[in-house]
């Protein structure tokens, strides 16, 4: 497991350097992005800089915290898991009793000094934990995921309460990307093909009949087919957006000279972030940015192809769902090659809940990598004929702070 | 990398089932692998279209939608008349717009619930200082969209008021743009030559039209890049004031004494006469220089929008008529040049003629029985034309007026030219061969009546019309010079001299009697046409009155045409078209110092009046009242001459009655008048 990954030394070193460049970037776009708009807004144009610069400060500490010092399985004990499941329903009912309400939908909790908090991000993550649990635990015990059984029934009982309060904000992308993690948790987890078949089938069915209950989502998504139809109305954003992206050309316009951002594009820093990523960076600047998420799915994958605890495999399969599979909808939207659904570009749109979390998914990963080569070099030196650990004992009992010994 | 199958005691959980799930797993994972690979892929493909392949079309609408092109104007070039008086002037005006989008947004920068109604407090400011409904401007401010305009053109005071309070009340959204607002300093004097000038400084009709690409102001337009709101992107420097001085300035030959002087005519004519229209060119006979165009009914080019579109209708050249008698002369000159007829050739007048199977009378229907063909011109008579149209024939007829430029526009540099009709000779039956003769069957525009009868006063060569004295480049390179040009020789010095001493008898004792000018050698013809009607054939009862002449007869300066529309009452062309003419030449001769060829004839009291005057009072002189008045001296005794001289130096107009000596003026003598104003002096 220690096989080099590219120039790095292991998949999960990759990780944090791709992480950190993607932040990087991320960093110097929403500054770009969102000048603009901050410096009339706000009066500060570093406004939304500070912010992202702060959120990822927390963010990488805990990244690196979790990355490097817990153990996940910790997260996984039932005290734990009831108290995400209760602390994941609760913070979403407090939306619909606290949260602001910005463009008509209520999604975000004001909290003073600190600034907005966005439950339905964190609530993403929340469930991929939850969910790894309960059907790792049925993995390990030599059964797949199926709909044919109760606890996995009450798993997507779950998850679909958790989507449609956050659909009920309304917030109908978001809600379909909690929908379509859990389902992606049960495709890892085995679902049987034609179950799959079932669930894509009636989720699809289901998605359209909930569009077309409120006229503004079915407008969403019919402009999605021809945006140029209606340019100044409902295809607004996906025309700046292409218009934004197309106008960058091969090279880009300089930096921080992009002209998208200058109130054309609604949400240049956060949703459609990449558009005037595009612009001012051009063909070349996407091929890096593409290429960046491509290492980064590769490198999970391979921690996700060597994990052997089924824990572990769902969680880092869940976490690559949420940081690729999120930032691959992003860009499919933000080029017109999908609706335009909520979603935002991990890193590179401003959000600091989304950006926390998707840290904490990371470090996860990295916690599992860290577990799965402990367990390895336990097997070597066993095979070996030496104890598990150098020096057995003392590690072990300091690692869990006194408590049971992990599994 | 992996864990070899007998490793696997380390792992409690697997067993038969694990390698089973091993394999399931590695399927899942090679399946999101390749998803969301393939996303990747697709992402790649459509921005390597958006920005590769339609990346250019990109660019250009994303550039549409952040430049916005402002345009800004120069002023419109000068128009001068023949002497350098400003006839029409532009200045840089301020023209107020708004962004109703920059106006609404600045109630509530931040979103949420509007804090002001904008829109509306703006309304209620500028309501009053505008002028205008409160209503309609809050309609205005409450559109989307970043430029509307709200009120163009405003006067400076009304801008500095407008200024203030935006600025006071710190209204945004609304900002100014120069733009060129064209004056006519003379207001409606020649208001159809010059034309008129539209709202984005584009000239819509007479030399403001023709000479538009000279005239127009340049427009610079400078790219500004504006955000979704029209806010400048970045600030840019402002260009420094655009370069007044690249206009080219324009001269016309247009008197603006004379014109002054027909204008009056003009108007007095119409009051007289209540002539439907009215139409009056002055021309040099030997140049083809346009001095004078005067047209009724008229407008003002200021405030254009405001007449009826036929009052600018430039009459010299825009409407055809039947010349009638005034083209005998012309009719004249061709049987002379083809030797059918000597001035002295017998002719005999019966009072009527039958051609085919009509009469043609003369106008009382009384014959003057043989009479030389000089005397036919003289008292016009029809009878005698008709027999010389007749020899002549249509093939010649026709052919001469070509040549004298019927039938073909005569190239003046005025738009809206008419081109005349002309019969085809193969078409024309005996009477209309006969009528021809006698200007009818011939439909022409003034001004090639008046150039026409010019190839006769200048010598016999036919002149290109100009009305553009000369176009000066702000360097003082002139750029175009108008000149004489001739098209061609129509007649021989001979025949020309022949018919100006024709012409010089209608008015000497002959026709045009009313026409005189005492001490003057002038030479003219009267017409009296009926009318063409717009429905075809003849309207009946309405006639066209002209007259047509120039002076002094041996010697020609100034050649005249006056064509008066339907006049009510009298209408021959010698009752009230000569008069015009007289009153009109009468004053721009003394004006013009062109001395009396016959000065045995003039009153002897003008050898002593001087004598005279100066033996019982002194002669009077304007005093100088202060404050650009003038005090009048008492005018009775003294000629047109002399009165002219005295307000000359006054710069007053003077507006003569009559001839002889003054016996009467107003104002009375004594008065205070102030510079330019008219005084009236009758002369008895």
């Amino acid at each position: 497991m220690d096989k080099k990954f590219l120039f790095w030394h292991s998949p999960a070193e990759a990780i944090v350097w791709i992480v950190l460049l993607l932040m990087g970037i991320g960093a110097i776009n929403v500054f770009s992005a969102s000048y603009v708009q901050a410096g009339i807004n706000m009066h500060n144009p570093y406004y939304f800089l500070i912010r992202y610069v702060i959120f990822g400060i927390v963010g990488l500490a805990l990244f690196f915290w979790i990355g490097y010092r817990v153990n996940y399985k910790r997260l996984m004990t039932p005290r734990a898991l009831g108290l995400m499941a209760v602390v994941g329903v609760l913070s979403l009912l407090a939306v619909f009793a606290a949260g602001e309400v910005v463009n008509g939908a209520r999604r975000w909790i004001r909290i003073p000094g600190v600034g907005s908090f966005q439950p339905s991000e964190m609530v993403k993550l929340l469930e991929v934990i939850i969910g790894s649990h309960y059907l790792g635990e049925r993995m390990r015990q030599g059964l797949n995921a199926t709909f044919r059984d109760k606890d996995c029934l009450i798993l997507m009982g779950y998850s679909g309460l958790l989507g449609l309060f956050v659909f009920m904000q309304p917030d109908m992308g978001t809600a379909t990307i909690i929908w379509g993690l859990m389902m992606g948790l049960f495709f890892m987890a085995g679902l049987p093909w034609v179950e799959t078949g079932v669930v894509a089938l009636v989720g699809g069915l289901g998605l359209i009949t909930l569009a077309k209950m409120a006229p503004y989502r079915m407008a969403r998504l019919t402009q999605w087919l021809d945006p140029w139809k209606d340019a100044q109305g409902t295809g607004y954003q996906t025309v700046q957006s292409l218009l934004a992206i197309g106008s960058g050309g091969f090279s880009g316009m300089t930096w921080g000279q992009g002209t998208g951002k200058f109130f054309y594009l609604p949400e240049a820093h956060t949703d459609f972030a990449f558009a005037i990523f595009c612009q001012e960076w051009g063909f070349i600047g996407v091929l890096l940015m593409v290429a960046c998420f491509f290492l980064l799915l590769w490198a999970l994958v391979l921690i996700m192809w060597n994990t052997r605890n089924p824990r572990g495999f769902l969680l880092v399969g869940g976490v690559t769902m949420l940081v690729v599979g999120q930032s691959a909808a992003n860009m499919l939207m933000v080029s017109g090659c999908a609706p335009v659904i909520g979603v935002p570009l991990v890193f590179i749109s401003y959000g600091g809940t989304s950006m926390v979390t998707n840290l904490v998914g990371l470090g996860l990963v990295l916690s599992v990598y860290r577990d799965e080569k402990r367990k390895r070099e336990i097997v070597e030196r066993y095979n070996a004929g030496l104890p598990p650990v150098e020096k057995p004992g003392l590690r072990v009992v300091r690692r869990n702070g006194g408590r049971r010994p992990l599994r | 990398m992996r864990y070899s199958n007998d490793s696997r005691r380390g792992e409690p959980s697997s067993g038969g089932p694990g390698k089973m799930f091993q394999r399931m797993q590695k399927n899942r994972i090679l399946c999101l692998f390749t998803l969301l690979s393939l996303f990747l892929v697709i992402v790649v493909g459509r921005l390597f279209w958006l920005q590769i392949i339609d990346g250019e079309r990109m660019m250009k609408m994303a550039e549409g939608q952040n430049t916005w092109n402002v345009s800004r104007n120069t002023p419109r070039g000068k128009i001068l008349d023949c002497n350098g008086e400003e006839l029409a002037v532009s200045i840089m005006v301020k023209s107020l717009y708004v962004n109703p989008d920059e106006m609404q947004r600045s109630a509530n920068p931040k979103g949420g619930a509007p804090a002001v109604d904008m829109p509306r407090l703006a309304a209620e400011k500028l309501a009053p200082v505008l002028g205008m409904p409160e209503q309609s401007l809050h309609d205005t401010f409450s559109l989307k969209g970043q430029f509307v305009w709200v009120k163009r053109m405003l006067d400076p005071a009304d801008y500095e008021r407008v200024a203030k309070v935006i600025k006071d009340n710190k209204l945004q959204g609304l900002h100014f743009l120069e733009e060129s607002k064209r004056y006519y300093t003379k207001k409606s004097m020649a208001a159809q030559v010059l034309g008129f000038v539209g709202m984005d400084d584009s000239g819509l009709a007479g030399i403001e039209l023709a000479l538009d690409s000279i005239l127009k102001g340049a427009t610079t337009y400078k790219s500004k890049k504006v955000d979704a709101h029209g806010r400048r992107m970045a600030e840019d420097v402002d260009d420094p004031t655009p370069d007044k001085s690249h206009l080219s300035t324009v001269y016309l030959t247009l008197d603006s004494k004379m014109q002054f002087v027909i204008e009056d005519a003009l108007d007095d004519a119409m009051k007289r006469t209540k002539a439907k229209s009215a139409a009056v060119v002055i021309m040099d006979p030997n140049t083809g220089a346009i001095l004078a165009m005067g047209s009724r009914p008229t407008f003002d080019p200021n405030n254009f929008g405001k007449y009826p579109a036929s009052t600018w209708l430039n009459r010299g050249i825009s409407i055809i008529y039947e010349p009638g008698s005034v083209f005998k002369p012309i009719v004249g000159c061709m049987a002379l040049t083809e030797n059918i007829i000597r001035p002295d050739s017998p002719i005999e007048d019966l009072g009527r003629v039958k051609v085919a199977d009509r009469y043609i009378r003369n106008w009382n229907g009384e014959g003057h029985g043989i009479i030389p063909f000089s005397d036919v011109i003289k008292y016009s008579i029809n009878t005698g034309m008709v027999q010389i149209g007749l020899k002549l024939g249509a093939e010649r007829e026709i052919d001469y007026a070509k040549k004298f430029g019927f039938g073909a526009v005569t190239g003046v540099e005025l738009p809206g030219e008419e081109d005349g009709i002309l019969y085809d000779p193969k078409s024309m039956y005996q009477p209309d061969v006969a009528t021809m003769a006698i200007g009818q069957g011939i439909a022409v525009t003034p001004l090639q009546m008046l150039r026409a009868i010019c190839a006769i006063a200048n010598g016999g060569e036919l002149l290109q019309p100009y009305i553009i004295d000369r176009i000066v480049a702000p360097n003082g390179e002139v750029i175009r010079q108008g000149g004489r040009k001739v098209v061609r020789r129509v007649v021989s010095e001979e025949v020309a001299k022949e018919m100006r001493i024709m012409m010089e008898s209608v008015v000497d004792g002959g026709g045009g009697r009313t026409a005189a000018i005492k001490g003057y050698r002038i030479a003219g013809k009267t017409g009296t046409a009926e009318k063409l009607s717009e429905h075809g054939g003849y309207a009946p009862g309405e006639y066209i009155a002209s007259f047509v002449g120039f002076v002094p007869a041996d010697k020609p300066q100034y050649a005249m045409l006056v064509m008066l529309d339907t006049p009510q009452g009298s209408f021959y062309g010698s009752q009230v078209s000569a008069p015009v003419f007289r009153d009109t030449l009468q004053q721009i001769l003394v004006a013009k110092g062109i001395q009396p060829s016959r000065k045995d004839e003039l009153p002897s009291f003008e050898a002593h009046a001087d004598k005279a005057l100066s033996l019982t009072r002194e002669k009077p002189v304007l005093k100088n009242g202060g404050n650009g008045m003038w005090q009048l001296p008492d005018f009775s005794g003294l000629d047109v001459r002399q009165a002219m001289t005295i307000l000359e130096e006054g710069g007053l107009a003077l507006e003569p009655y009559g001839s002889g000596t003054a016996f009467k003026q107003d104002p009375a003598a004594g008065q205070l008048v102030p510079e330019g104003s008219k005084v009236e002096i009758w002369f008895k």
